[in-house]
């Protein structure tokens, strides 16, 4: 169990909005503040028994702006309160189509969420729709609202699902939309997964791999040519060049060793599954509710659809992942990508190759930027020898190679011996 | 500070009080508690006597890890794979663990390890080697983990002996391989149980020498044999470790091993002298 815990927590699954993609099954649930006093206190106590003291609450929906901005006032002092009985510490992240967005929600933003907004939008927009209207008066809405907001000083991140027009339209184009046309500095780019009931747009999400995997060596181009050193920061690029460059990165939930270690989601029902795709589309892969147990920890430690994603990282080494050079990156990839693209947890995620070549490509331009950095030039003996062995290194790479990487970042010791609690 | 670490089974806790010790158990569960009472006979306090407990090992990997998760401790923990090429599958559960305590993987030298390691480092679990008189396979694939160690950028954990040996090169700085294996008597008494003598395979036919001096005297001896040892110029490091138990073995093998780490570390001393040079031309004015 990680110091921190995150709860990606839904309040309500109720939406304002009707996007062809959407995974969740909608219900008007929302969830009360006694009910969320309730929710805390299992969590705390989960906390408890795995000595953790700080934790990440995302808010999600259905959509987070459906409930009024003095609802999250009331839940931020109820919070705050319990996590300083419990000693804990406690943050918050939001997660918003910033449809309903007025500056009205101006001052809860800015006091439970550090002014800043996590929101989402697609280049081209095809499938974000509002119930009355199609995507381009969904984009003008969001649009609006977006630049207002940072008029206000809310700091807005992006997520874009990419569809078949945004590889078609290339990296430099989606890359000028949301940084030159929209100024937004952070955003990053997704993969879509059919998850939820089937429709005829879910069905039309798959994208054709080639294209795929040039729009994203594209992009990194892009972003590392005009953002990279201007504080541009695009996902996941950013925190994987951080990560070839031996800087501390957080890849994104997609890739960690077991998602389970990480977080959870409950929604206003009170049941617990591991992402917001499962709390809200698959029933059958719920860990339990969170109102009918005495214990959540219990309620994990005996959840068999829990036990399943637990297992899943050890059986899919079996499918090759085991000899991938980018295993300690990725770990078999996504379980809700596997399973509604598969039908199984137990594969890896069909985006593999995909994966591969952005690790590739960000390995790469971090080799280069840290030979630069390093300003070497030639021919470097080091990687020759590798190279005589038919080993994997290319271009000249001290700078970033394991061995200097472990030298200057992991030897506690001078003297050699690393294993903790030797040296002295 | 007592020098001396030894290594106790659960059972054998009690008779090596206020000593420096690694334990080790099949379950996680009898540490856990064997460790609590210890804790309740110190006064109680987390953390009270922490030098004592060095590290803890689990030798069934396959053990339900579930009483590791809610120990209240930060002690160091060492995962033992004696049948690596089956149990590289249990160490994800393992990763659970990894930001309340180091956690390192003890991986036998036999044939398939090289699974274990992949997965360990994947998971950015320290490694040692838990390593024999590897033959020629083995040292195959010894050569393809040192590549892993060196030129992999997802490696970012120790493989010892790889890590320790590439320093000492790089530092000119001769280190000793039995210390950096743990297998030195002077620093390390492994307390035998009737079920377990895994380590004991060095220093067993030396019960009589004097632990202090084993090394030195091991050393002396082999050297006064002749053999390959006396114009290797690995010997200041290895110190015959590799002639033992069988002092026939051929050592061809293993010094690939060592080649590779020395000509990594004079390469990378090579590499950072050109970057120091760069930085300097572009720090003048």
């Amino acid at each position: 169990m990680p110091r921190n815990l995150s709860v990606i927590l839904l309040p309500t699954s109720d939406c304002n909005v009707a996007c062809d993609y959407c995974f969740e099954d909608k219900t008007s649930d929302v969830l009360s503040h006694e009910r969320l006093s309730e929710i805390v206190d299992k969590v705390f106590d989960h906390m408890d028994r795995r000595g953790v003291d700080s934790l990440m609450i995302h808010w999600q929906g259905g959509e987070i702006m459906t409930i009024p901005p003095a609802w999250f006032d009331r839940a931020h002092g109820l919070i705050g309160e319990a996590a300083a009985k419990r000693g804990k510490s406690v943050e918050h992240g939001l997660q918003s189509n910033m449809i309903g967005y007025t500056k009205r929600w101006n001052g809860v933003i800015e006091r439970m969420f550090g002014n800043s907004v996590g929101t989402s939008m697609d280049y081209p927009n095809l499938h974000r729709k509002l119930f009355n209207a199609g995507p381009d008066e969904y984009t003008r809405i969001w649009r609006r609202n977006v630049l207002k907001a940072r008029e206000a000083g809310i700091d807005l991140q992006a997520i874009a699902v990419l569809n078949q027009e945004t590889l078609d339209r290339g990296a430099e184009s989606f890359y000028e939309y949301f940084v030159d046309e929209l100024g937004f500095t952070d955003f990053q780019a997704n993969t879509p997964f059919p998850g939820g009931e089937q429709n005829d747009a879910k069905r039309d999400l798959g994208l054709d791999l080639d294209d795929l995997i040039r729009f994203h060596v594209d992009l990194l181009e892009v972003w590392v040519e005009r953002g990279f050193e201007r504080g541009v920061r695009v996902g996941p690029f950013d925190a994987l060049l951080d990560t070839f460059l031996g800087r501390p990165a957080s890849l994104p939930c997609i890739w960690q060793s077991n998602c389970t270690d990480e977080f959870l989601s409950i929604d206003a029902r009170g049941s617990v599954a591991q992402c917001d795709c499962w709390v809200t589309s698959y029933p059958e892969y719920f860990f339990g509710n969170i109102f009918e147990a005495s214990s959540l920890t219990e309620m994990l430690d005996n959840s068999r659809a829990r036990e399943k994603f637990n297992d899943r990282p050890a059986v899919v080494l079996e499918s090759g992942c085991i000899e991938c050079e980018y295993l300690a990156l990725c770990h078999g990839g996504c379980p809700v990508r596997t399973f509604t693209v598969r039908g199984t947890l137990f594969e890896k995620d069909p985006y593999c190759g995909l994966y591969k070549a952005l690790f590739g490509g960000t390995e790469k331009v971090a080799r280069r930027i840290a030979s630069e950095r390093a300003g070497i030039t030639g021919v470097n003996t080091f990687v020759a020898a590798a190279e005589s062995r038919g080993g994997c290194c290319s271009t000249r790479e001290t700078a970033n190679d394991s061995a200097l990487v472990q030298l200057t970042r992991r030897s506690g010791s001078e003297t050699g011996v690393t294993w903790p609690l030797l040296a002295d | 500070m007592d020098p001396v670490i030894n290594h106790v089974t659960v059972a054998q806790l009690g008779a090596f009080d206020g000593k420096p010790v690694v334990v080790r158990s099949h379950s996680p569960a009898s540490l856990v508690r064997a460790l609590a009472e210890v804790r309740a006979e110190t006064g109680g306090a987390p953390g009270a006597d922490p030098t004592r407990i060095r590290w803890v090992q689990i030798l069934s990997p396959e053990a339900d890890v579930a009483p590791l998760v809610e120990w209240d401790s930060a002690a160091p923990i060492d995962i033992i794979l004696s049948a690596p090429a089956e149990q590289y599958t249990e160490l994800h559960k393992f990763a659970t663990l990894r930001d309340r305590h180091p956690i390192r993987v003890t991986i036998s030298v036999v044939h398939g390890f090289k699974k274990a390691v992949l997965v360990a480092a994947a998971l950015q679990f320290s490694i040692k080697l838990d390593i024999g008189q590897p033959d020629a396979g083995l040292v195959d694939e010894l050569l393809e983990v040192v590549d892993l160690y060196l030129h992999r950028t997802t490696v970012g954990e120790p493989i010892e002996f790889f890590h320790s040996a590439l320093l000492s090169f790089f530092h000119e700085e001769p280190d000793s391989l039995w210390r950096i294996q743990e297998d030195d008597p002077a620093v390390f008494r492994y307390v035998a149980d009737e079920a377990d003598t895994r380590q004991l395979r060095r220093t067993i036919g030396n019960a009589s020498a004097d632990p202090s001096a084993f090394v030195d005297d091991l050393g002396r001896e082999i050297l006064a044999a002749g053999g390959e040892c006396v114009a290797c110029e690995f010997a200041p490091m290895c110190r015959g470790y590799f002639k033992v138990p069988d002092r026939g073995y051929d050592c061809a093998g293993v010094r690939r091993i060592f080649g590779e780490l020395a000509t990594a570390a004079t390469q990378l001393s090579a590499d950072l002298e050109v970057q120091a040079e760069a930085q300097e031309r572009s720090d003048a004015p």
